[in-house]
């Protein structure tokens, strides 16, 4: 104890209380009381009117979610099994396959109008490619009756005529193939609506970027394609082939993952015979934005096929950066069709295409159509470990036309 | 005035004036040291009827009190952070010896760190234990000894005729 300093600051203290200290105290307490219950009131009131009104018009515009109404879907089956004890395709050769999808690494396909399933052993057939190596992906033509297999490393891809049991390796491409086996590929396919030919966008070997489409009847006599470079050189993403046309998206560099690239879109198909207007049709002028928020990387691009023959519409499917939900888009326009869906999966699309008249996403071993409206429907099951799926996309979607 | 501050008034009457004094000696003015205790009762007076229920008010009062306080001058730590340089002028024993003791040491604090003044006052008016400081202030106790020992230090060269005070105090 130390009288003396207390004393002191004793003496140092102002003690002189100001006048009405306790009135102006309750009186502040009192204002104090009155601000926080008109605090509370205002958030209250701003929660039971603003919050409707926001469901309000997240419901009359842009679908944010998906919604709980289920549509029909049809075209495949609604579970489907593995590649365990399935028959070679060449003991049950199929008219046309509603999806091939690959399992412990060999090609699956199923057609559900008859139920039939069957493998595809690619490893042992590919003439001249004893071991071919990753499955990359898988591009089922629209009718079902084709399919395009792609490699990780050197190989060439694969073209598969289901309906006469044949494999056609797809050399002198000259793509620019990744430095890793299990990279990505710098080849991406797209089928034409009506399945007669098939379009692959490639960086070459020679530091282009080039759009080649294949006439189906003409292979394998004929390798003579017809070919045009793009513009920019950008590294294909993704390809998609409607009625009204190819559109390719690109990416300037695998290094810039979340940039947001432009769509070249091609405003039509050009004379296949004819490669150099080919070339003059990739207008860079006609970039479309993607939607804001999406993945430079991991984006899937599809036209689907209306059975009223109304015009095809380009899809895009992509994830969100970082956020982990998924988007998908029609028609290359900032309008968002689908953000997430009712089981929220929050991952990137394994695989997605066009259906007859939406689009079909395969995520999370669902197969999933989404209708234009947006609304979702879980068409089928794909067995574990299914990584890549490709459907027919005028085979599967919603209510046969 | 309703019965929910029933009392208040009172309370205020007998024991502002000591309230007052221990707020003129935590702050640098007597302007911030009516803000501190005007806050502080306003506080009070929103939780008057719990805080009576149990009693006798003013040891409550008293943490709000240092609470407001504190929260002010770490507040204003975080705006403009003030250095006080020692100023030799307010050193001179002549100075010194021309104004009262208490006109002196309350210069001197003014000079001090607002955390030194806290301790000091709280340790040596308040009269509270380096663990109850240790916990007003919210720092730990071996930081309320340091500057215990920091200000008694400064007090002594800023305020030389003072110097049997701390010395008797630093012992």
């Amino acid at each position: 104890m130390t009288p003396r300093l207390h004393t002191l600051l004793e003496s140092a203290a102002d003690g002189d209380l100001p006048t009405s200290a306790a009135n102006a105290a309750i009186r502040g307490a009192q204002d104090r009381r009155r601000h926080r219950l008109a605090l509370v009131v205002t958030v209250l009131v701003t929660a039971v009117l603003v919050i409707p009104l926001i469901w309000v018009t997240n419901g009359i515009g842009t679908k944010q979610s998906a919604p709980v109404s289920r549509v029909p879907a049809t075209g495949l089956p609604s579970h489907i099994q593995g590649s365990r004890d399935l028959p070679e395709l060449k003991d049950a050769p199929m008219q046309a396959a509603s999806v091939a999808f690959i399992s412990e690494g060999r090609v699956v396909v199923v057609n559900a109008a008859t139920g039939e399933s069957a493998l595809i052993e690619l490893n042992r057939r590919s003439a001249g490619s004893p071991d071919p190596g990753y499955l990359l992906s898988i591009y089922l033509s629209p009718n079902g009756t084709s399919a395009i297999v792609t490699y990780g490393g050197d190989y060439p891809p694969v073209l598969v005529d289901l309906v006469n049991d044949r494999l056609l390796a797809l050399r002198g491409l000259a793509v620019k193939f990744s430095p890793l086996p299990t990279g990505p590929s710098h080849a991406q396919f797209a089928w034409a609506p009506d399945s007669t030919a098939f379009a692959c966008a490639c960086s070459t070997g020679s530091g282009k970027t080039s759009l080649k489409v294949f006439d189906l009847a003409a292979l394998p006599d004929s390798t003579d394609w017809s070919m045009g470079d793009l513009r920019s050189q950008v590294t294909p993403v993704s390809v998609a082939w409607g009625l009204d046309g190819l559109a390719v998206r690109g990416t300037r560099s695998c290094l810039e993952a979340h940039c947001a690239p432009p769509w070249y879109f091609v405003p039509g198909y050009p004379e296949v015979d004819d490669a150099q207007t080919f070339v003059d049709l990739v207008d860079t002028s006609d970039q479309v934005a993607l939607p804001q928020g999406s993945n430079g990387q991991g984006l899937h691009l599809a036209s689907d096929s209306p059975p009223d023959g109304s015009g095809s519409r380009c899809w895009i499917g992509t994830n969100r950066s970082y956020q982990g939900s998924t988007m998908i888009t029609p028609e290359a326009t900032d309008r968002i069709l689908v953000t997430q869906f009712e089981n929220n999966w929050a991952c990137e699309p394994a695989s997605v295409g066009a259906a007859r008249d939406g689009f079909i996403m395969i995520i999370d071993q669902q197969i999933v159509w989404v209708s234009l409206t947006g609304e979702t429907q879980v068409v089928s099951t794909l067995p574990k470990s299914v990584y890549l799926a490709s459907v027919a996309s005028t085979l599967v979607g919603g209510s046969p036309g | 005035m309703s019965d929910r501050y029933a009392g208040f008034e009172d309370f205020v009457a007998s024991r502002g004036a000591a309230l007052m004094r221990t707020a003129s000696l935590m702050t640098p003015d007597r302007a911030s040291a009516e803000d501190a205790l005007q806050e502080t009762l306003i506080r009070v007076a929103m939780r008057w009827p719990k805080i009576t229920r149990s009693g006798n008010p003013e040891p409550y009062v008293r943490r709000v009190l240092y609470s407001v306080v504190v929260d002010e001058w770490r507040k204003r730590r975080r705006l403009d952070v003030e250095v006080h340089e020692f100023d030799s002028q307010r050193a001179d024993p002549d100075l010194a010896g021309n104004v009262s003791s208490a006109l002196v040491l309350r210069d001197a604090l003014n000079l001090l760190t607002p955390k030194q003044r806290a301790v000091l006052v709280l340790r040596y008016y308040e009269d509270l234990t380096e663990v109850q400081t240790s916990r007003v202030l919210r720092c730990s106790v071996s930081t309320v000894k340091s500057q215990t020992k920091h200000s008694l230090e400064r007090l002594r060269v800023l305020a030389p005729d003072l110097v049997a005070a701390f010395v008797e105090a630093a012992q």
